[in-house]
């Protein structure tokens, strides 16, 4: 009886040591795609749009504005090679030795612009053809390149160098040689430096990670200046810490040579933000000495710090592979040019109170564009609903409604709606979830007849709740709206909340606080049910000015400007 | 995809199958029993899509710029005049063959628990292995890189534009591939019949198929579904991780990996063709389609090659020659390609060599991939390398070590038995499956340890060489410990009583 029951159990175990792997396999690749039983026989092309992969997002992607003027140069052929709509050129083609050999940036720029390149494709892995060629420069400086979109580090460039004329290098203003003390770890033995790890040599600082079995290999990290890299160099106690100025281009000289894969990250702290990480070089290094010379933009999303002029900076060394990194001279060169890539616009909408709520954050590009004196925009990729929620206004819960006034263009629809600012400190009570996604516009005077299609009664059917998703003109219109004032809690004294605009000591003076809530204005695009992943349905807005209008007293109105300087 | 278009899909595979049996069986020496029979229907399976495969290419090099109705009705005419050829002297006895076949291969007769439990093993495995290909788009680099290219042979409906070393304004696609066609070719099939390349569809069926096929050769090779462990080593070759990845993901590999099966197990049989030249082609063809589908089926040649020294019944002189004219024959049937090759690339085979943009110095390519390979130390030569099949569970699961335990239950059970000098020689010379399958693994670690004693990564830089002897480790571990844990099994469930 137990022998017969031994074997069935040996059995059985055969069966699950077989099945077992296999069932995992399946499962995980299916989930991979975002397959489950609702979609597993969706045509193709759907499960190809459905499919959480950086590569697949990137062909899937259909804003190529005009596919007759794009060609992308692409670090990864295959998806383009089957599925693109676009042409392309892979980075093996014989047409780019010219490229790889030219021995200038001017060159290699001209290059480039002779075979008609636009966009950049790059992988979220090193390639020699981008971290030894002047590809790596022209991606690094945003006057030659912006980003458009990134897909689980699958990025998308577009070369600005086609319009524009010759490439002004710009010039170094302030050099400083990073001195004084590194600090090396294992990333699996925090902060422990087992020995071997790190040596001081005749010709700098040199770690290595050197195991017997390469695939074993740790994660071996320095960074300049003293303590862990969580905390900023001034609170670790450094005295040889250095400051940049938010909005400056800067240039990270560093003098390199060794073996193995290497991920230069320089590491931003402003007060009371967590260290903002920008990875600047990443490629595998050779016995030959080379000066890696990486731009990067001073830029940080803050949140909390939206005055911040200067940050903090590290530079964090990460050999991710096998192998032996001989750190020379490390400089840091400010430049005379100013930031301005797609970090610099987050970071500018951010100072003026602006804050996207996005479940993808990836799939959004937005910010204050400084060419338009100063416009705020979004464009999106994807099905989801997503928001730009301006600052806290403080407004009087008497008041009837607020009116909100704006300057747009774009295409698709887009919503406006007010929302409760809730206290943010730890432990408050916070945002009631019923109210944080108040739907409450009331009958913007937008083209009418566009207007009625896209009504919808809230749930409740109340006549004045109506959730209005209005499309959006393509030449720049004013639009008005009265918005209904939502059941926010009342505004604590002591409340801490992101972004507030401070009303003037006069407006305050004769309204007890107890009455005062704080709202939002949010813009917000939602999921088209009709959406069927082409271009025309993502939407895209450009705003020129915002305002909205406070009653302060029974008679008298305040404009508080959404896109102005915070107060 | 589209289920017509799959169907008709299978039906031309099944009806090139049919072709080529038609035209092995005179190769076979005297009418063969049922047996040999079996062997080369159940070989024929996954031989007949690589036959399409050549005609596909051959019409498109020859004549390319047809309809695509002319271009499958010409390669349908192929496939039905080399059926008449292979016919004219024999006649094939097709349904007897057909029901023979699937009789041996499924028909269990009594099962035992360990038999339930093997087919339920298979079933599931199956059953992912075909859910995968269905319902995953197509969506890994090597099999998007095959499928591009079979895209644009299929629009210029011309094989001549293959490989892709003139990229243009319009079509920036780079493919300096030196590879024989058939997997491109087998592609471009699967687009003609269902008509559009602009998704995969059809084509994700490729790999799987040949997938099957081997599992039916192992099914076949263990003793068909008469012995209880068939199913078990079906289920545990499609489960080996480095081969359902090579299934699911790499695409290419279960064709190249089949041809190589189907040759070692013809080779019994086309050894015992009627004339010396018909042995020898015989041989070279089955050899040279493992080499059609893939530069690395150039592996097949020296196995092949050493299973003939080794295996013939002639003096040892003789072999030789055979075995050299065998590697010729091979060497034929890629000739066009080869030939080809040397005129675009300046060689046979193009590697990296054929980029100039690899040949920069400044980029540093060989230090990228000699670093991002990942092969430095005398560890991971020997120890990741060599004997990865041990050290590497998430490449080959248990199957490596059940591989140990068989050497030493057959080491016990079989040779110690029978004398050192004596059971080796009894081994040389024994043409049974399972001694052919040892064969080829010693074999292959043996050029693997030369490859590293010489100073080579070609064999151990990814795993996808190693998994070249998968099939032959799997036949001979189930082989070696099936009768003794049949019999356990057996005794437990009270049958054998």
């Amino acid at each position: 009886m137990i022998a017969r029951m031994l074997r069935w159990a040996a059995l059985s175990a055969a069966l699950t040591a077989v099945v077992g792997p296999v069932a995992y396999y399946a499962y995980s690749r299916l989930t991979s795609f975002h397959l489950d039983s609702t979609n597993l026989f969706l045509a193709e092309s759907n499960k190809l749009a459905l499919s959480p992969l950086g590569q697949m997002r990137l062909v899937a992607t259909h804003r190529w504005a005009a596919p007759d003027r794009v060609r992308v140069l692409t670090l990864r052929q295959a998806e383009f090679g089957f599925y693109s709509r676009v042409r392309f050129i892979s980075d093996i083609d014989p047409r780019l030795v010219d490229f790889y050999t030219a021995a200038t940036l001017e060159q290699a720029v001209e290059v480039l612009r002779r075979l008609g390149i636009t966009h950049v494709v790059l992988p979220n892995y090193p390639t020699p053809s981008y971290y030894n060629s002047y590809l790596q420069e022209i991606i690094g400086r945003p006057d030659l390149s912006s980003e458009l979109a990134d897909y689980s580090g699958y990025r998308l460039f577009q070369l600005r160098m086609v319009e524009s004329g010759p490439v002004a290098e710009p010039r170094a203003r302030a050099v400083t040689p990073l001195r004084g003390d590194w600090t090396a770890w294992r990333a699996d033995v925090a902060y422990a430096v087992p020995p071997g790890v790190v040596s001081e040599e005749p010709d700098g600082t040199v770690i290595r990670s050197d195991p017997w079995l390469s695939g074993s290999a740790p994660e071996v990290r320095l960074t300049s200046g003293r303590g862990p890299v969580e905390l900023s160099p001034s609170a670790a106690v450094d005295e040889g810490r250095i400051s940049v100025g938010l909005g400056q281009r800067y240039r990270l000289q560093a003098q390199l040579s060794g073996s193995g894969w290497l991920r230069l990250e320089v590491h931003l702290y402003a007060e009371g933000e967590p260290p903002h990480v920008m990875s600047v070089w990443d490629g595998f290094l050779s016995p030959r000495t080379r000066t890696i010379s990486a731009p990067f933009d001073a830029v940080m999303p803050a949140r909390r710090c939206t005055s911040c002029q200067s940050a903090e900076l590290r530079v964090v060394l990460r050999l991710m592979t096998r192998g032996v990194v001989r750190v020379g001279a490390v400089q840091l060169a400010e430049t005379d040019a100013a930031a301005g890539g797609e970090g610099a616009k987050r970071s500018a909408a951010a100072r003026r109170g602006w804050a996207l709520r996005a479940p993808y954050q990836d799939m959004v590009s937005w910010g204050i564009e400084p060419a338009n004196g100063g416009s705020l925009f979004l464009r999106h990729v994807g099905a989801s609903q997503i928001a730009l929620e301006s600052r806290a206004v403080a407004v009087s819960q008497l008041a009837p409604s607020l009116r909100v006034t704006l300057q747009v263009r774009g295409r698709g629809k887009v919503g406006i709606e007010l929302r409760c600012a809730g206290d943010e400190r730890p432990g408050a009570a916070g945002v009631p979830e019923a109210n944080r996604a108040l739907l409450r516009t009331l009958d913007p005077r937008i083209p009418q007849q566009a207007a009625d299609a896209a009504r919808r009664p809230a749930p409740d059917g109340r006549a004045h709740d109506r959730y209005v998703l209005f499309p959006l003109p393509d030449r720049w219109s004013t639009i008005t709206a009265d918005l209904h004032l939502a059941e926010c809690a009342p505004l604590a004294p002591t409340a801490l909340i992101y972004n507030r605009d401070v009303l003037p000591p006069a407006a305050t003076a004769d309204l007890a606080w107890l009455e005062l809530i704080a709202v939002r204005v949010a813009l917000v695009t939602d999921r088209d049910p009709e959406f069927r992943d082409t271009a025309e349905e993502f939407p895209e807005f450009e705003v020129r000015s915002l305002h909205l209008e406070v009653p302060i007293r029974t008679d008298e109105m305040r404009r508080v400007d959404l896109l102005g300087p915070l107060r | 995809m589209s289920p017509v278009a799959a169907l008709v899909l299978l039906v031309s595979f099944a009806f090139a199958a049919i072709c080529t049996y038609c035209l092995l069986q005179p190769l076979v020496g005297r009418p063969g029993s049922n047996a040999t029979r079996v062997r080369l229907a159940v070989v024929s399976l996954g031989l007949g899509p690589l036959v399409l495969a050549y005609l596909v290419t051959a019409v498109l090099t020859l004549v390319p710029g047809m309809s695509r109705a002319a271009i499958i009705s010409a390669v349908l005419v192929g496939l039905t005049a080399l059926a008449v050829a292979g016919t004219w002297r024999r006649r094939p006895q097709l349904t007897r063959v057909v029901r023979l076949t699937l009789s041996h291969l499924f028909n269990a007769r009594a099962v035992g628990p360990a038999a339930v439990t093997g087919w339920i093993a298979l079933a599931f495995v199956v059953f992912a292995v075909l859910l995968l290909a269905v319902a995953v788009p197509l969506a890994d680099n090597d099999a998007l890189e095959y499928a591009a290219s079979a895209k644009r042979v299929y629009e210029a409906a011309s094989a001549r534009v293959y490989p892709f070393v003139h990229p243009s304004d319009d079509d920036g696609y780079y493919g300096p591939w030196s590879h024989p066609m058939a997997y491109v070719a087998l592609q471009t099939w699967g687009f003609l019949v269902q008509g559009h390349a602009t998704q995969a569809g059809v084509i994700k069926l490729i790999a799987p198929y040949f997938a099957l096929c081997t599992a039916a050769a192992m099914l076949h090779a263990l003793g068909g579904a008469r012995r209880p462990a068939a199913a078990w080593g079906a289920a545990l070759l499609l489960a080996t991780p480095a081969y359902l990845f090579a299934i699911v993901q790499n695409q290419i590999d279960p064709m190249r990996i089949f041809a190589l099966f189907a040759a070692c197990l013809l080779l019994p049989l086309l050894l015992r063709a009627p004339t010396h030249s018909l042995r020898i082609v015989g041989i070279g063809a089955v050899v040279g389609a493992g080499v059609f589908c893939h530069s690395i089926g150039l592996l097949g040649l020296p196995i092949v090659a050493g299973l003939i020294v080794a295996k013939a019944r002639a003096n040892i002189a003789r072999r030789i020659a055979v075995a050299g004219a065998v590697c010729l024959v091979a060497l034929t049937v890629v000739l066009w390609r080869l030939v080809d090759n040397v005129s675009i690339f300046g060689s046979p085979i193009a590697d990296f060599g054929a980029v100039p943009v690899y040949q920069i110095p400044a980029l540093e390519w060989a230090e990228y991939f000699r670093q991002s390979r990942g092969i430095a130390t005398f560890a991971d030569r020997w120890l990741a390398g060599f004997l990865a099949g041990l050290t590497r569970p998430t490449l080959y699961g248990v199957t490596y070590w059940l591989l140990l335990a068989a050497l030493v239950l057959f080491w016990l059970r079989w040779w110690k038995p029978r004398g050192l000098l004596a059971g080796a020689r009894l081994l040389w010379s024994d043409m049974r499956a399972w001694s052919i399958a040892l064969f080829v693994v010693v074999l292959f670690q043996l050029m693997v340890l030369a490859s590293l004693l010489v100073g080579t990564d070609a064999f151990i830089k990814n795993f996808r060489y190693m998994s070249t002897s998968l099939p032959f480790v799997v036949l001979f571990t189930v082989s070696v410990l099936a009768p003794a844990s049949v019999r356990w099994v057996a005794a437990a469930s009270g049958r054998s009583r």
